[in-house]
This record gives C-alpha cells, sequence and structure tokens, in this order.
C-alpha cells in the first residue's frame, strides 16, 4: 500500500526526462506544458542545492535536506475521501459557509472538488489543474507564457515534478464573499521507531486567476497528520501564484501547521495590476523547517499589497519567513506586518526585502517585524532590507525582539492573574493585532484556537 | 573661494564644460619626491623589503609573510559593491614609499612642499590653536609629529605606528592584531602585510586626556596604496579621544586605501574615535575598525564619509565585559557615481551591555548609500538593550538608497530595536522656509544640514565648520 504513494524509483535528486514524461502521460498533460516541464527539469538539475551560506537560505535547515532520499507522490485519485482531515473539519466550523472546498489528501492518496451552486452560476472555476488544462488552455498559456519572479531549485523542482494542483478562475466584476477553501493533507509517520530509507515530496501548485474587478477569499490549510503508513511527508515544495487584474481584490489566509519531521518551501508570486489589492495573511504554526518567500509584485499604479504574518514557534520547529515587496510602478503602496512567538527551543528568521524601482515615484512603503521570546533558548533573526531607486518615496520599517514585557506582567498579575495567565493573555494580544486585520470571516476565530492551543501544548 | 582659484591656476583657459564642477577642493598635488618606493604589484620579496627597511623584528616579518599568505588565499567578498571590487588591479598598486624625511618634531621644519599642502587646506593653524598633538600622515609614514608636554607628563604614548613598535615593542606585540586577526577579511589580510604607518597610542589607567588626538592622513603618489594600522589601548578608567580626517588630491587612476583601526578599551575605560573621511573621489576605501569594550567601558564611532569612489567600512563593537556600551553614529553622503556602503556592528557577547546606532544618508546625483549592520547578541547576555535608527534622503530621481540590517538575537531576556525610514526632502519644509525668502537651493542645504545636526554636534567646532561648509559645497548647484 505504502508503495502506491510514491512514484516507483524516481528520486527526486536525479530525475531522469523519461520520468517527468511518464507524469505528463500520468496527468494527460497537452504537450505545451510537458515542454514546460522539460525546460523547468533541465534548469533544475543545472542549479546549485541553496546552502546556508546563500543570503535567502540562512539560518535553515537546507543543508539537512537529502533529496536523494527523497520519491515524488503519484498523482492523486479523484474521489471521496474516507474522513475529512481534522484540521479542515476545524477550520469549517468557524469559516463562514464555503464557496468551494478542494481537499489535497497524500495520506489517503486521494483528491477531491466541491463547488457550491453559487459560484457556479457566477462562472466561477474551482477545478484541479489537469482538468483546468482542458477547459482554460488560453489563460492558463498566457499565464505561463507570463510567468516572472525568482526561480530557485525549489520552484523548479515544483515546475518539472508538481503532481496535482488547483485552478482558480473568477471572471470579471465578479465578487465572491464565500470562501474558496484549500486543504493539503500531508501523511506523517505515527511512530518513528522504522526507519524508512526513503520519504514522499510533494509538489502543490495552485493557480488563481481573478479578472478586472472581481474579487474572491482564499483559505489554504497546510498540515499533516499521522498515519498508520510507513510512508512519511518529508518535502512539499509549494508554488502558489495569484493574477490580479486592474481593480481586483483577492484576501488570502494561509495556515500552516505541519509535524515536526516536514520541511516546506513555499513560494507566493502575487502580481497585482492597477488599483487591484492583494490581503495576504500567513500563519506559520508548525513544521519541521518552513521556508516561505512571499513576492508581491505592484506592476501598475495604484497597486497595493498587505502582507501579515502571525508565526508561533515551539519545540525545536524552525521558521524563515521572506517577503519581497516589489514596486515597480509609481503610486504603490504596500503594508508588511510579520508577528513572531517563540516558544522552547524554536527559531525563527524574517527577511523582508522593500524593492522600489526607478519608475516608483510616491511609492509608499511600510514593514514591521516584531518578535517575542518566551523560551530561554529560543532565536529570533530580523533582517528588514530596503532598496530603493526612485527619490520621492516613503519608506520604512521597524523590528524589535524582546520578551514578555516586564511592567505587562506585573500589572497583570497584580489584578489577580497567575504569571502563566497573565503571559498568555499577552502573547494573545500580541498575535490579535495582526488577527484581527484578516479581512475573511471566521479566520480570526480559527487562527486564535489554534495558536492557543499551541500556547497550552507544551 | 577656493574653487574660482583653482580653476584660475589652470594653465588652459578653455575648460571643457564636462570638467566644470567636478574640481575637487582639494585636488593640487605636489611633485614626488621619494627616498623609496617600492615597484607596482605585491608579491613575497616586496614584504621583506617593507620589513627590513623599518628594521622590523622576526615575529612582526612572520606576521606579515602569514598574512600574505591569508590575502593571496582569500577570494574577493561577494557582497556589496562586488562590479567596483572586482575592478581593482592589486598588481598596479605602490605598496610602499617611504618619504623623503624622518619624522619630524617642529612644524617648522616640515619640508615646505608638504607644508604648503597641509597649509591649502587650512590645517596646521586650526590645530595649533585647538589640539593637542599632531600625526600628519605623508604617504606611508609619519612627517611630522608632536606631542604636548603635559601629555608625555600624563605618561600618554602617541606616535605613529612604526615608532611604537620600535620603542614599545611589548606592550605592541601583546595587542596587536588581537581583535583584527589577519584570517578577517581579503582587506585586513593586504594590510597585516604591508602595513605602514598609522597612529599608536596607549593610555595609562586612570588617565583622562581632555584633547582630542587627532592625525591627518594623505595620498599623494599616483596608484599609492596607503595601509595604515592604529592601535589604540586605554587601560583601566582611562579616556581617549582620537581623530582621523582624510583630503586626498585627484588623480586619474584608482588609489586603495586599506586602514585596519584597532580599539582596546580596558574596564572602565572610554575610546571615542571621529572619523571625517574625504578621499578624492577616485579612492576605493575599505576599512577593518574593530573595538573591543571590556567591563564598564565604553566606545564610540563616529563616523562620517563623504569622499571616495567606493567605501566599505563596518566599524564594530566588540561588548565582552558586563554593562560595557557601544555607540556607532554614522552620515554617509554620496554624490555621483560614488558608492557609500557603510554601516555597523554591535556583538553582544555579555549581559546588561549597551549599544546604539544611528545612521544617516544622502544619496545626490546618482550616488548611492548603503546602510549594512549587524546586532548580533549570544546567548547568556541577558538584559541587552540596542537601538538602531537609520534614516537616509534621496535628493534626487538617479539616487539610491539601501538598508541592510540584520539582529540576529540568541538571547531572550533582551531589549531590541530597529527602525529605518527612506524619504525625499519634505515639501513642507521646503516650502515653509521658501515662504521666509530662502532660494530652493538654500533650503534645501539648510535641511541637508539639519538632518545631519546630530553628528555634526559631535564632532569638535573646528570640524562642524568643517563639515557643514564641505556639505555646503556638495549641496552647490544641486537643486533646480
Amino acid at each position: 500500500m505504502s508503495e502506491s504513494l510514491q512514484v516507483d524509483n524516481l528520486q527526486v535528486s536525479t530525475i531522469a526526462r523519461e520520468k517527468v514524461e511518464d507524469l505528463c502521460r500520468l496527468n494527460g498533460e497537452p504537450n505545451w506544458l510537458k515542454d514546460k516541464r522539460l525546460s523547468a527539469w533541465e534548469s533544475y538539475l543545472q542549479c546549485p542545492m541553496p546552502t546556508v551560506k546563500d543570503e535567502d537560505w540562512r539560518a535553515t535547515l537546507v543543508g539537512k535536506l537529502d533529496l536523494g532520499k527523497l520519491c515524488p507522490a503519484a498523482p492523486l485519485k479523484e474521489g471521496k475521501t474516507a474522513s475529512t482531515p481534522a484540521l479542515l473539519t476545524a477550520a469549517l466550523k468557524d469559516l463562514a459557509k464555503p464557496g468551494a472546498i478542494y481537499v489535497e489528501d497524500y495520506a489517503s492518496g486521494q483528491m477531491s472538488v466541491a463547488v457550491e451552486a453559487e459560484l457556479s452560476t457566477a462562472k466561477v472555476v474551482v477545478s484541479p489543474f489537469a482538468q483546468a488544462v482542458e477547459s482554460h488552455k488560453a489563460v492558463l498559456e498566457k499565464l505561463f507564457a507570463e510567468k516572472r519572479g525568482i526561480q530557485d531549485k525549489f520552484t523548479l523542482m515544483n515546475e518539472a515534478l508538481a503532481g496535482g494542483g488547483l485552478f482558480v478562475h473568477v471572471p470579471k466584476n465578479t465578487r465572491v464573499e464565500a470562501p474558496v477553501v484549500m486543504m493539503l493533507n500531508l501523511p506523517e509517520k505515527a511512530t518513528t521507531a522504522a526507519k524508512d530509507p526513503s520519504g514522499l515530496a510533494v509538489f502543490p501548485r495552485v493557480i488563481i486567476n481573478v479578472e478586472e474587478n472581481a474579487s474572491i477569499n482564499f483559505v489554504s490549510i497546510v498540515a499533516s497528520e499521522k498515519t498508520a503508513e510507513a510512508t512519511e511527508t518529508v518535502l512539499a515544495a509549494s508554488v502558489v501564484e495569484f493574477h490580479i487584474a486592474a481593480g481586483a481584490k483577492v484576501s488570502v489566509a494561509e495556515v500552516t501547521n505541519l509535524g515536526p519531521e516536514v520541511f516546506f518551501v513555499n513560494r507566493v508570486r502575487a502580481y497585482v495590476a492597477r488599483d487591484a489589492v492583494i490581503d495576504f495573511s500567513t500563519a506559520g504554526l508548525g513544521g519541521k523547517q518552513t521556508k516561505s518567500d512571499i513576492e508581491t509584485i505592484l506592476m501598475d499604479r495604484g497597486a497595493h499589497a498587505a502582507v501579515k504574518g502571525v508565526v508561533f514557534g515551539g519545540g525545536a520547529e524552525r521558521y524563515a519567513y521572506n517577503t519581497i515587496a516589489e514596486h515597480a510602478a509609481p503610486d504603490t503602496t504596500s503594508n508588511i506586518n510579520f508577528r513572531v512567538a517563540l516558544k522552547d527551543k524554536s527559531a525563527s528568521i524574517y527577511q523582508g526585502i522593500v524593492k522600489v524601482d526607478k519608475v516608483a515615484q510616491r511609492t509608499d512603503a511600510y514593514q514591521s517585524n516584531k518578535n517575542l521570546l518566551l523560551g530561554k533558548e529560543a532565536k529570533a533573526d530580523s533582517i528588514p532590507k530596503l532598496e530603493i531607486l526612485a527619490d520621492d518615496v516613503k519608506c520604512s520599517h521597524g523590528a524589535t525582539v524582546s520578551p514578555v514585557d516586564k511592567e505587562q506582567l506585573f500589572y497583570l498579575t497584580c489584578r489577580g492573574l497567575t504569571a502563566p495567565e497573565a503571559e498568555e493573555l499577552i502573547v494573545t494580544g500580541f498575535f490579535q493585532q495582526v488577527l484581527d486585520t484578516i479581512p475573511i470571516q471566521g479566520v480570526v476565530n480559527f487562527l486564535a484556537a489554534l495558536t492557543s492551543d499551541k500556547l497550552h501544548k507544551s | 573661494m577656493s574653487r574660482a582659484e583653482t580653476k584660475e591656476d589652470q594653465a588652459t583657459p578653455d575648460l571643457s564644460l564636462n570638467e566644470i564642477g567636478n574640481d575637487y577642493k582639494y585636488g593640487f598635488h605636489d611633485e614626488e619626491d621619494y627616498i623609496f618606493k617600492s615597484g607596482r604589484g605585491l608579491t613575497r620579496e616586496i614584504v621583506e623589503k617593507i620589513s627590513a627597511m623599518k628594521k622590523e623584528p622576526q615575529w612582526m616579518l612572520d606576521f606579515r609573510l602569514k598574512a600574505l599568505d591569508i590575502f593571496m588565499k582569500k577570494p574577493m567578498p561577494t557582497w556589496g559593491n562586488c562590479q567596483m571590487l572586482n575592478d581593482i588591479d592589486f598588481q598596479n598598486i605602490f605598496y610602499y614609499i617611504k618619504p623623503s624625511m624622518k619624522g619630524e618634531k617642529n612644524w617648522e621644519d616640515v619640508p615646505d612642499n608638504i607644508k604648503n599642502t597641509f597649509d591649502r587646506l587650512g590645517i596646521p593653524e586650526a590645530e595649533r590653536k585647538f589640539l593637542a598633538g599632531v600625526t600628519a600622515q605623508y604617504e606611508s609614514e609619519v612627517v611630522y609629529h608632536s606631542i604636548r608636554e603635559d601629555l608625555e607628563a600624563q605618561g600618554v604614548i602617541f606616535l605613529d605606528m612604526d615608532s611604537g613598535l620600535r620603542e614599545h615593542e611589548a606592550i605592541v606585540r601583546e595587542h596587536f592584531a588581537t581583535v583584527i586577526p589577519a584570517a578577517d577579511n581579503k582587506f585586513s589580510a593586504l594590510n597585516s602585510a604591508v602595513w605602514s604607518g598609522g597612529s599608536f597610542i596607549w593610555v595609562p589607567p586612570g588617565v583622562k586626556v581632555e584633547i582630542p588626538l587627532q592625525a591627518y592622513f594623505r595620498i599623494n603618489a599616483e596608484n599609492m596604496g596607503q595601509f595604515e594600522r592604529t592601535l589604540i589601548i586605554a587601560e583601566p578608567g582611562s579616556f581617549v579621544h582620537y581623530i582621523e580626517g582624510c583630503t586626498a588630491p585627484v588623480y586619474s587612476s584608482d588609489s586603495l586605501h586599506s586602514a585596519v583601526v584597532e580599539l582596546i578599551a580596558k574596564p572602565g575605560a572610554h575610546i571615542r574615535y571621529t572619523t571625517i573621511q574625504n578621499w578624492s573621489r577616485n579612492v576605493y576605501n575599505l576599512v577593518t575598525k574593530r573595538a573591543v569594550a571590556h567591563e564598564d567601558a565604553k566606545v564610540e564611532w563616529v563616523d562620517g564619509n563623504l569622499g571616495s569612489k567606493l567605501t566599505m567600512k563596518y566599524p564594530a563593537i566588540y561588548l565582552m565585559g558586563p554593562r560595557a556600551h557601544g555607540e556607532v553614529l554614522s552620515i554617509a553622503f554620496a554624490g555621483e557615481d560614488q558608492h557609500q556602503d557603510a554601516g555597523a556592528k554591535i556583538i553582544h557577547g555579555a549581559p546588561d551591555t549597551t549599544s546604539i546606532i544611528v545612521s544617516k544618508s544622502i544619496s545626490k546625483n546618482g550616488g548611492r548609500t548603503s546602510y549594512r549592520g549587524l546586532i548580533k547578541v549570544y546567548p547568556n547576555a541577558k538584559n541587552v538593550k540596542s537601538s538602531v535608527k537609520c534614516d537616509a534622503l534621496l535628493l534626487d530621481e538617479k539616487s539610491r538608497s539601501d538598508t541592510y540590517p540584520t539582529m540576529e538575537i540568541d538571547e531572550k531576556e533582551v531589549s531590541i530595536e530597529h527602525e529605518a525610514t527612506v524619504s525625499k526632502v519634505g515639501e513642507e519644509q521646503l516650502f515653509y522656509l521658501m515662504s521666509r525668502g530662502l532660494t530652493q537651493d538654500e533650503a534645501t542645504a539648510m535641511i541637508v544640514n539639519g538632518f545631519f545636526e546630530p553628528f555634526t554636534k559631535e564632532l569638535p567646532l573646528e570640524y562642524a565648520v568643517e563639515l557643514n561648509r564641505l556639505i555646503q559645497l556638495e549641496m552647490e548647484g544641486s537643486v533646480g
């Protein structure tokens, strides 16, 4: 059974051309997509594996990742999974009624998609990538041709080996309130005793295309679940893209809650056109090493990007978030707010860069990173960067690292709270200031519950 | 009006258009008159020759040769302005020049051509009036050196580094290269191999040196590298303020300046090191400056960067004893074709240590300023407090400003703050000043002076005046 989750004898480090071609055949992909995969595969083989000496990967565990021991997951079969992943059930309790639910469950090898009538009648498409390749060939081909942004070993790996994937398309002037929910469930080994020589690698892909003056809410949950299988997920390398046309608005809430053995590499790219808005929130709540790059490319006047982060580390977890706010046009604005709290031995490195191109006059950019150290051995690095090539700009950033404020603690304990209760209240408040700005209904409660759980977990 | 004079001095009256405005205020140079000038390029023989001419002890020669090996092996840095760095041709540089006279004690005895250089800079009178000792470095060796009697009475040693090594070998050997080892980086290795000149200061326990000690550095010969080596040791409870200022004549090809400056502040000592760097626009200024502050000690770097083609300089303070305090206050001004890549590093290696970094930069006329900094807190360095503030002004659309701060915090009980802003000169401020009758140029110059004020107010008066004048010169005709 465990073998069925993997593509036989296909290692991630050295992939033969035929294997990539096999993958195309299995997915029934057209030639133009096969060419894309093959050209990514070629670049992938040439691209060196990053090391901690690369500025982008400093203070990460990238050196511990052995691609030679990884096998890509086999394509998922469409069908209802036996049980709904626990975190999805929890999310659905808090969220407003979703417009669509898309599940990729690598634990059971199944995927499913359910779209409400409200969305279908509005001609909103929520479909597995393989189907979209046929139904939205022209759109996808155009999006693939336009590609820009940072490429690295893992994005190329994803482009060459992406399994299924989700495609969302929102037509002009269509405003959808009910969120599209995506659940990615990865298998985790129940016992770590039996050492498996190889682990599972998954390559999720999401493309969301929002036409002029349309809007959509998107919730993405990435979690792992203990299974009886001997197979264990070691690497998830995902690429998530948002193409946001003039006047459109996309709100995103992304939740990562992975087990202590999973290495998660994530690249988010948002292309934001004239007067369009991306409101992106991410929560890092678990994983061996989370490495997430969030690129927002403001391509035309009036474009705006809000990027918010809540990272709560425990145990020996590691986080590396990197925000890249590129102002490629005049009169664009960005606001980045990242809050990190670290328990135990957990470690975080936040890197953020605001790039202002020569033409991007009247840019207004703000970047804030606050770190709260709770564990004696916790580590927080912060590198907020600015590269400014225009002159008529307002760019600033602020970063702080500190433990729980003693005066606040004192004040609360004076009012009768125990020290742990007081600390809990302060941590909750620290996150709440970011959570309150997430515009998707119900996400606040969902995340508040998750952070609270983690706070109590020792 | 020295700018006008310099123009009149030109033999040919018909200046080409693109030369106008390029005349560097201090861009005159004397005819070369040297006793010894090493050949171009860097070899083991040259290093041995430098050491032999200086009659150095064997350990220093060994140190130099080891450093040369390290320099040859180390790759060029792959960060910063790589393009400019890779333009340096190490084989086309003179590594040692010995000037035509020995160190002098009296100003009157200094040869005229060197005096002229200093006179045109307006230095010596001011110094005599205001300042204690003068170590004027002309080329690679100190030519003028005077220590006021009361300094000698206090037991303060203020020598050029070569004399320091000769006369106080024990002290030098104990401290030399303990703060910046040769292998620290490619340019510290280069300096360690070919160093010459610089200052050596030793302040006895409990002695407070009331008047700032200062030295002027000049580069004179074409393709001449200056590799001065400064070592300042402040014994427990002492205080010293050292001032380093630079101006250099303009030459057509590039000059390399790669100093190593080591400061050691022993328990309770206080060192302040002030630099005003105004090398001409063809100089590479790749400097390693680092201080160690022991228990209760205090170190301040006050660092101004106006000149040079490329400056890469990140004054560092290692806070190694409890309650040590470090401050870096810096300004950078980058004009056409200049890149000021400056910053600060503070390493908190002990509890209750505190630090402050304030960095101000202005880019103009296509210039680029970068702030690159590091705050590192080691485990168990409890109750560390650190605050970093970077402000940048951009004066036109051609210029560029970068901020690359790094914070690595491995201890929980700390308070670390970082803030940075980048903006242009405020329209409201300009409007206000212009409505009071100032021209746009005057108003902008006034705002720029105000922007740098936290820096200038830390300088001795005559330096503050000189700096304001320099900024005004830089600002002339920049707007409108």
